[in-house]
């Protein structure tokens, strides 16, 4: 007999319709999914639609989801199915955030030399991640950004974990190879916040 | 979750993390995704889902019932005035 998780609660309550359990589990997942979203996406109303639709698909899909088992990894999958999808539909990577590119780059006359260098390292940085390959990137962004472990990201990728590890390590040297070509990456400024 | 990465933390690593935590770490969805897919879920056929009685969602407490209720009165009003011309017609 297998144990429900509190997510299976949850995913129970759904299959009734009740939206009241779909208000808990947004509560509990609408930050990372939308975060995933957004960083492999790069547009806001991007991200927000797929978060939409990530939750909406849940619901729909109550009945065939899994209760002994936690439902984040389900929904990262439709998150990233979703993201590459849209990404692939419109051909290229979106443009990067507007207001992340004006706080790297309007108050840079007003901040200390050593907070413009750290910006400018990002930026570089940024550029680096936006030229891998998207299913680099998405290994990217799940391992740093959501902190899944490698296995996690097979789980959602539905892929071997060596796969997972060999795109890790190839997106690793590539964005190592990237930020060397103007500086060291060993040389650049990193200061723990 | 799980246990992490196997292999040591390389300055590429904070790099590549505090770049992305800078750029999206602290972004969180707009209010109105709830909103929509509550419309989307509430106009979905076949299910009638139960009301969240929440304070963190205490705009949409009163949606269902009052849509509903007006929805059958203006049907019935329409029916009345119906029979009402069938009745002068005769």
């Amino acid at each position: 007999m297998t144990t429900s998780h509190p997510d299976g609660r949850l995913v129970k309550r759904l299959r009734v319709g009740d939206l009241d359990a779909l208000g808990e589990l947004y509560d509990e997942y609408k930050v990372p999914i939308y975060r995933t979203a957004l960083a492999i996406t790069r547009d806001q109303a991007a991200a927000e639609d797929i978060l939409q639709e990530c939750f909406l698909r849940l619901f729909a899909c109550a009945d065939r989801i899994q209760t002994d088992v936690p439902v984040g990894p389900w929904l990262y999958r439709v998150t990233v199915n979703l993201s590459y999808t849209l990404v692939k539909s419109r051909g290229r990577h979106f443009r990067p955030l507007e207001e992340v590119l004006n706080r790297l780059r309007a108050p840079l006359d007003l901040l200390p030399e050593r907070q413009i260098e750290r910006m400018e390292t990002q930026e570089r940085v940024r550029r680096a991640i936006e030229a891998l390959p998207l299913a680099h990137r998405v290994v990217v962004v799940l391992f740093y950004l959501e902190s899944l472990s490698l296995k996690e990201i097979a789980d959602v990728l539905e892929i071997p974990e060596g796969t997972v590890k060999s795109r890790l390590h190839y997106a690793r040297e590539s964005l190592k190879t990237l930020l060397s070509e103007r500086r060291p990456v060993s040389e650049m400024v990193y200061e723990p916040t | 979750m799980s246990p992490r990465r196997s292999y040591s933390v390389q300055p590429v690593d904070m790099l590549v993390f505090e770049t992305l935590w800078a750029e999206v770490g602290t972004e969180s969805p707009s209010p109105r995704v709830w909103r929509r897919i509550c419309r989307q879920v509430q106009g979905q056929s076949g299910r009638r889902p139960r009301r969240r009685a929440r304070s963190w969602n205490i705009g949409l407490v009163d949606l269902p019932e009052p849509q509903l209720r007006t929805y059958d009165l203006a049907y019935l009003r329409v029916l009345a005035w119906m029979g009402m011309l069938r009745c002068l017609a005769w």
